[in-house]
């Protein structure tokens, strides 16, 4: 690493040293956990929900 | 790491907690370089850790999750950064507070200009470098989390260590000037 990299490196730690989130952002991003993953699991349900409707469908026209 | 992180994968709230309490100076402190504003960091990585939370279902444990956590914080962020551009250029236009003509003051102005200056580089150089010189990651690993190949890694580098250079040694000469003219 070159004089100017080390630089740069140290500024970079000067200027971010010390620094840390507040202890209230976790309870704000833990509070809004459950609402993130019900949209997930929407997510992934929705798919499977239209291929089990589309086989029974299938089911139908093949039995008719 | 692993199995904290398949236990968030069943929605754990303990292993999601673990995964915060792990990581959450990292995304910060890489936030904070890249936006320079506190309350920027703070926004940045709550979106960061939502995002990672919503998705880590999706997340392909053979992966590296730290390169997966940096893709999502430099995203988050450079979606930050589109939206606040202006209050960031108002910013940057802002006088130093620290002016005066000794040693000690002229390397702070130093490491201020150096500041100033990686922020005034294009987003996609500027993230390379704070990957690089502040989160350490080895030029595998930024091609990993930018996605990019590692030949545009190492030109994005260059690129971004020669812009620096010529704009700090502009700077630099015009500071020298004003504080020899102040003495």
């Amino acid at each position: 690493m070159t004089e100017f990299e080390k630089n740069i490196q140290q500024v970079l730690t000067n200027f971010s040293a010390g620094k840390e989130p507040s202890y209230a952002l976790k309870e704000y991003i833990f509070q809004q956990i459950p609402s993130t993953q019900q949209h997930v699991s929407i997510g992934l349900r929705l798919p499977v929900a239209i291929a089990v409707l589309l086989s029974i469908m299938s089911v139908h026209l093949v039995a008719s | 790491m692993k199995d904290t992180i398949r236990r968030c994968k069943q929605s754990e709230m303990q292993a999601m907690s673990e995964l915060y309490e792990k990581y959450k100076s990292q995304v910060y402190r890489t936030a904070y370089l890249l936006t320079r504003s506190e309350s920027s960091a703070e926004d940045v990585t709550q979106d960061t850790f939502i995002r990672v939370f919503a998705k880590i279902a999706t997340f392909d444990e053979t992966k590296s999750f730290e390169a997966w956590l940096y893709r999502v914080t430099i995203n988050v962020a450079k979606n930050h950064f589109r939206k606040n551009k202006l209050i960031q250029l108002i910013d940057f236009a802002a006088p130093s507070q620290e002016a005066g003509p000794s040693l000690q003051v002229l390397q702070k102005e130093q490491d201020r200009l150096l500041w100033k200056q990686i922020h005034s580089l294009p987003y996609k150089l500027q993230s390379v470098i704070i990957l690089k010189y502040m989160n350490e990651c080895s030029q595998e690993e930024i091609a990993e989390i930018l996605n990019i190949p590692i030949g545009t890694v190492k030109s994005r580098i260059n690129s971004g260590l020669k812009k620096l250079k010529s704009k700090l040694e502009t700077e630099e000469a015009k500071m020298l000037k004003e504080v020899i003219c102040y003495d």
